[in-house]
């Protein structure tokens, strides 16, 4: 499976099972808009094989998606930071995924603590050019951009 | 009989996600305890009684197959059962695990249920009616 369909694959699976979202292509007809506000999640998996795991998604899909991993509570205090930290795990468990459907569980990855920032539209296209990567349109209302960058050994 | 569970994740959503799958349950909960990494984990363990530990692997400061290991080689802390959920899908790494005394292993992404099936399964509690 081609690298950027498998860590594609991955999300949609994650995304489905953890939160209950449904991740997409977008639509022939739909041009994509890259968010404003947007937030960059990356993970690098280093073993057998090395790479790093790209996300990118607007602040509006991060609330979103911490509110359908674990619902909205009457402490909804310092509901930015709990978001972004919704969209770590979600790094965190796609690159797990990705991994094992990619290499299968014979082999053994370390990977590393979710890095997280503010990112630009310019980071999107970089992503997009450098990696071959194309979003995804997550219940029908948010782009997520996720993209693998493998290292080549040898 | 009530339990103490101490839920072991560098992510906050995680735990909150672990803690209210408990909370709905129909498991005899005491105190839900909380650590971010294991070495935090160690600290409670050494002030609270724990009838179960949930623990991630891959966390900041102290992972959880390192707390595994602080906690098999403390007689007081050696019995206590451990169940691991995270997102590892290594063959050996889980075997390591297993080897070193975990009474279960969970993959993320998880299902509620499977949660609360797991929580029975090693307390060895039947479903409530």
């Amino acid at each position: 499976m081609n690298s950027q369909v498998c860590v594609k694959t991955a999300l949609a699976a994650v995304l489905e099972e953890l939160a209950f979202m449904f991740a997409d292509p977008p639509p022939l007809n739909l041009p994509v808009v890259i968010p404003e506000a947007l937030n960059l999640v990356s993970i690098h998996y280093t073993g057998e094989h090395e790479g790093t795991v790209w996300l990118l998604a607007s602040s509006a899909f991060c609330l979103a998606l911490h509110e359908n991993m674990i619902g909205s509570s009457d402490d909804d205090t310092d509901i930015e930071n709990k978001a972004a930290d919704a969209f770590k795990e979600l790094c965190n468990v796609v690159t797990g995924q990705m991994v094992t459907m990619r290499f299968g569980t014979q082999c053994r990855f370390t990977l590393s603590i979710p890095a997280l920032r503010a990112a630009t539209a310019e980071d999107w296209k970089h992503i997009v050019e450098t990696c071959g990567a194309e979003p995804l349109y997550v219940d029908q209302e948010h782009f997520v951009l996720v993209a693998l960058e493998e290292e080549f050994q040898g | 009989m009530a339990f103490n569970i101490l839920i072991v994740d560098d992510s906050s959503t995680v735990r909150a996600m672990i803690r209210k799958t408990l909370v709905l349950s129909k498991i005899p909960l005491g105190e839900l305890f909380e650590a971010g990494n294991g070495a935090e984990a160690l600290e409670r363990l050494k002030t609270s009684w724990v009838d179960l530990v949930l623990c991630d692997i891959n966390m900041p400061v102290m992972s959880g197959q390192e707390l595994v290991a602080h906690m098999r080689e403390d007689d007081l802390l050696k019995t206590i059962p451990v169940a691991i959920v995270s997102t590892e899908g290594s063959d050996e790494r889980i075997d390591e695990l297993k080897a070193m005394g975990i009474s279960a292993y969970l993959r993320k992404p998880f299902k509620p249920e499977e949660i609360g099936a797991l929580v029975l399964d090693v307390l060895h509690q039947e479903p409530a009616p």
